[in-house]
């Protein structure tokens, strides 16, 4: 994948706001979490990076839109789900129009059925964290759900850090395995 | 940036790295396709709170204040209301109509042929006169259940007082009260 400067840079410009700044630092720290997210959804390699760009930018552009108190992740994922949807449908149409032989739109460019795909993501993730042992899975929901830090779930279950550590660790890579079976894509 | 280790990875992915080092980190695993590989699903739990046991969050939903998102359940609730309501008032009014059908119908009227005359333009009427013995009043009403009689109201006032009596007599002998009048 080429490296592309991104459009929500981490260097503050003069004219943001504070408020700007820490929706731009949000955004950067979850750079590689939609790269990976857009690495399944988007099949085409050179479009990918396409798709990341054009994630952040609609990110940006509807900042004020977003609800400060609710989790940044899902938020942004929704809208990388829509620019994956949309690249699809077009790389499909471009197809179509040079006439090479192509599957049926329907066959992965269709909305619906990457909405289908997306439930079935989430719907595996929860069974898989289900699975989990009660401890680390409420470590889990901690973390990610509530957005607590390490030490602040070592604090409330009474454990130490490290140990909050390794069931992160350990619980990331059973998740981990949920969504790994479609990486790769396309070549 | 080389590729990070996965310590570093997991330092990033704790949250307890420092700043500038985590957004290097981020930024290189989201360019670079062999890290992506190896930590990105890891990297991408962040985007799914929602099946971690947060609330999912739509970008439109999450723009606006509640009473804005309610705005359409409340006009939905309104139309819905007026709905109801008309139909209903369109009921009560065809219910009402039937219903004085019934008391005016002519079949009932004509089982009183003595009195074409009261059934037909009064369902109350009052009279009242003032003579030698002062005033006097006198209000009917047709009941609709006994429509052969007729109950009535009288008011008399005099010099001796005020008396009110309420009696029930034959449709024909109400109407010949104006005879009574001196």
């Amino acid at each position: 994948m080429k490296e592309l400067v991104p459009i929500v840079s981490t260097q503050p410009p003069v004219t943001r706001s504070p408020a700007e700044e820490a929706f731009a630092r949000r955004l950067a720290e979850l750079r590689a979490a939609v790269a990976s997210l857009l690495r399944r959804a988007v099949r085409h390699p050179d479009q990918r990076g396409d798709a990341l760009q054009e994630t952040f930018a609609r990110a940006w552009a509807a900042r004020g839109q977003y609800d400060a108190t609710r989790p940044l992740g899902p938020w942004l994922a929704t809208i990388a789900w829509r620019v994956a949807h949309e690249q699809e449908r077009r790389r499909v149409r471009r197809r179509e129009e040079e006439a090479v032989e192509e599957p049926p739109a329907s066959a992965h460019g269709d909305e619906p059925l990457r909405l289908l795909e997306r439930r079935e993501e989430e719907a595996a993730l929860a069974a898989a964290l289900a699975q989990l042992p009660e401890l680390p899975r409420e470590v889990v929901r901690r973390f990610y759900a509530e957005g607590e830090s390490v030490m602040a779930i070592a604090v409330a279950l009474s454990l130490r850090e490290n140990t909050v550590k390794s069931h992160l660790r350990r619980a990331r890579l059973a998740l981990a395995k949920t969504l790994a079976p479609r990486a790769g894509g396309e070549a | 940036m080389g590729c990070p280790s996965e310590s570093e990875v997991d330092e990033v992915l704790d949250r307890v790295a420092p700043r500038e080092r985590a957004q290097a980190v981020h930024a290189h695993v989201a360019a670079c396709e062999r890290c992506l590989a190896q930590f990105g699903a890891s990297f991408e739990l962040e985007l799914w709170g929602g099946a971690l046991g947060a609330e999912t969050t739509e970008p439109a939903r999450t723009a606006s204040p509640w009473w804005q998102r309610a705005r359409w359940r409340a006009a939905a609730a309104a139309a819905a209301l007026l709905v109801v309501a008309g139909v209903g008032g369109r009921r009560w009014l065809a219910m009402e109509r039937s219903t004085q059908a019934t008391r005016l119908d002519a079949a009932a009227v004509s089982a009183l042929p003595e009195s074409p005359f009261l059934a037909v333009y009064a369902l109350e009427f009052e009279q009242g006169w003032r003579g030698p013995n002062g005033l006097e009043r006198r209000t009917a009403r047709l009941d609709p259940i006994k429509r052969a009689s007729i109950d009535y109201t009288e008011v008399r006032r005099d010099a001796s007082g005020f008396e009110q009596r309420s009696r029930r007599t034959a449709l024909l002998r109400v109407a010949a009260t104006p005879k009574e009048s001196p």
